[in-house]
């Protein structure tokens, strides 16, 4: 039974509440930023705590909150662990994020360490894929608070989609990467308390045991750990998670901006943090069963569940810590994206001579075309947002093996890293359609690991460090 | 000559009004009824079927093992809904249809198999991850160690 726990108005008004405070917030951080290092990178100067948060806010996306519930709804218990081993990208990106600052003091992006180290065909096979996903992503975090809305306040999909994409564009156009991590501080705590209260209310008033017995009676694959498709999604979504974060512009701008000697505990730390997040998000899915909620769709279970629990005054609560996870993510995917599009497409393919002015105005554009762009690809609700996530696993996880390589082994050529992007890309879209959603990423990893372990063997591109190191940016007015 | 007409021309119209009746009165009779795949490879499907009048009529969504609804397995109330989603289902043939609080036919009768991926093919796509996953671990600690 579906019934709207917040009135549609009173939803539009705890966005507009929320709206207005985070694009204040952002305009008063945005004041301190000077130059276009203060607005990409925060003055590269964020200590742990701030670190930690921000990693932590960023990684627990709506998907944690809407994708999680979804898969454990989906798969059962293989689901809520299989998503919740996406904390090891963050973990196993601690140390390389140490390795990235040390290697590049002077760097902005991810494309440029690929530009430098494996040369421009590589670098527009990445470009490609990181855009592709980054895409993808801002699309799953619009749709998800259109999803949200509507299932809390019956609110029409295309508004609530609407106003959440233009408060997050509005407050990133603000305040750069500063505003995206001091509000993403903020929100890690509303999420954190937010989602254990969520999971304690409905382990005391539903029960482990009623759970078990009205899944054990209507969802028993969910129960059983020989569930086929599950076993096949765990590794996926393990490698799916890895290659988002080794790859994105969103965790090495990060790298670049935190202070020397923070980058690998602040990782450790939240991806430690972060890996009970979607077990607690995924078990209220079991519960929905029990509660009588029967999802249309199941990217919905999460809220619905929780809202029933908490009752109005609990789905004003639900859409707070949603709308939270929602806000921290889609402002860090902003920021980096348009990093990416300004550093490296128009700075490196268009105007290499751009000023740090013409950076910082275009960076400004790129965000506000960002935001157009994935309204437009919000507006028809092409899949669930499980679907839509796991199609891009196959882009992200081909740049796994030639990441790492590309960091710590100088003989891997660049021919050999595009192939093996490009390669691993085709072949875990044809996995994802030929087999399902769920093989994608793991295919992708394997077909991209072979070509590289094939590069290493029959070529040594001996590259020198040195050169990541002298890379030069515009840097002043 | 009219009054010789006005019993026939009674009879007919009520014979319409009577036996059309139900027509007349459930414009929304047999609603359709669609399911998302005929055959589910991981267990969930999604149903969906058309407006009826009201948002607040409740239907009644039985999902059975055998065509004569014997053995229900699911027995949804739903109301303010045209669609759901399903999850959790075994191997096996599944009927759907939806009827009214009276036990009545409200849409056509859909069916749909599950038929879960085979286990041995899933344990393999196993193995192949954790060998990526253990030697993508020892290649970071290593090269990390390496270069320190």
């Amino acid at each position: 039974m579906i019934d709207a726990q917040i009135p549609p108005q009173t939803a539009l008004i705890i966005l507009a509440v929320f709206g207005i405070a985070w694009i204040a917030f952002g305009w008063w951080l945005g004041k301190s930023n000077k130059t276009i290092d203060d607005f990409m990178l925060a003055g590269r100067s964020v200590g742990l705590a701030l670190a930690s948060a921000t990693a932590m806010a960023t990684w627990i996306t709506s998907n944690t909150t809407l994708v999680a519930p979804q898969l454990t709804y989906q798969f059962g218990v293989w689901g809520m662990i299989g998503y919740s081993m996406a904390a090891l990208g963050l973990i196993f990106f601690a140390p390389m994020a140490k390795r990235i600052k040390s290697l590049m003091p002077a760097g902005y992006t991810c494309g440029d360490f690929i530009r430098v180290r494996f040369g421009r065909v590589a670098w527009y096979v990445f470009l490609f894929v990181s855009f592709f996903y980054a895409l993808g992503w801002l699309v799953s975090l619009g749709m998800a608070g259109g999803i949200l809305l509507q299932a809390l306040s019956g609110l029409d999909y295309h508004l609530g989609m609407t106003v959440i994409l233009a408060i997050c564009v509005a407050y990133t156009l603000l305040g750069g990467l500063r505003a995206v991590i001091a509000t993403d501080y903020i929100q890690t705590l509303i999420i954190l308390c937010g989602v254990l209260f969520i999971g304690y209310i409905c382990w005391r008033d539903v029960g482990l045991t009623t759970i078990y017995e009205s899944v054990a009676r209507e969802q028993p694959q969910l129960l059983n750990l020989l569930f086929p498709a599950a076993i096949m999604f765990l590794f996926n979504n393990i490698f799916f998670g890895i290659g988002e974060i080794f790859h994105s512009n969103v965790w090495w701008s990060r790298a670049f901006a935190f202070r020397e000697g923070i980058g690998k505990r602040a990782y450790l730390i939240a991806g430690l943090l972060w890996l009970p997040i979607p077990i607690v998000t995924g078990f209220i899915a079991l519960a929905a069963l029990a509660l009588n909620i029967y999802p249309p769709s199941p990217d919905m279970v999460g809220p619905l569940v929780a809202a029933k629990l908490l009752g109005s005054v609990g789905a004003v609560f639900v859409f707070i810590v949603v709308f939270s996870a929602l806000a921290s993510s889609l402002d860090s995917l902003l920021a980096a994206t348009s990093d990416l599009l300004t550093q490296d497409v128009y700075r490196g393919l268009l105007y290499p001579q751009a000023s740090s002015t013409q950076l910082y105005k275009v960076s400004k554009y790129v965000i506000l075309g960002l935001g157009l762009l994935t309204w437009l690809l919000c507006l028809p609700r092409v899949a669930t947002l499980g679907e839509l996530l796991n199609f891009t696993g196959a882009f992200v996880a081909s740049t796994i093996w030639p990441i790492v390589f590309g960091l710590y082994r100088s003989r891997l050529a660049g021919n050999f890293a595009a192939a093996a992007m490009a390669l691993g890309t085709l072949c875990g879209l044809v996995a994802y359609f030929e087999i399902g959603f769920y093989v994608a990423a793991l295919t992708s990893c394997l077909v991209s690991l072979l070509i590289c372990a094939l590069g290493l063997l029959l070529r040594d591109a001996s590259f020198d460090w040195r050169q990541l190191k002298k890379m030069e940016k515009a840097r002043d007015y | 000559m009219l009054k010789s007409l006005a019993m026939p021309i009674f009879k007919v119209l009520f014979i319409i009004v009577v036996f059309m009746h139900p027509v007349l009165s459930h414009s929304d009779i047999r609603q359709q009824l669609t399911v998302s795949t005929d055959l589910a490879t991981e267990g969930y499907v999604t149903l969906n079927w058309d407006d009826f009048e009201g948002d607040e009529v409740s239907v009644n969504l039985q999902v059975a093992t055998d065509q004569s609804f014997q053995t229900l397995v699911r027995d949804l109330k739903l109301r303010g809904q045209k669609q759901v989603h399903l999850s959790g289902f075994t191997d096996g043939s599944y009927f759907v249809r939806l009827v009214d609080d009276e036990r009545q036919l409200l849409t056509n009768e859909v069916s749909f198999q599950v038929k879960h991926r085979d286990l041995q093919m899933a344990w393999l796509l196993f193995a192949v991850g954790l060998v990526l996953f253990v030697l993508l671990l020892f290649s970071i600690i290593r090269f990390t160690h390496q270069n320190k």
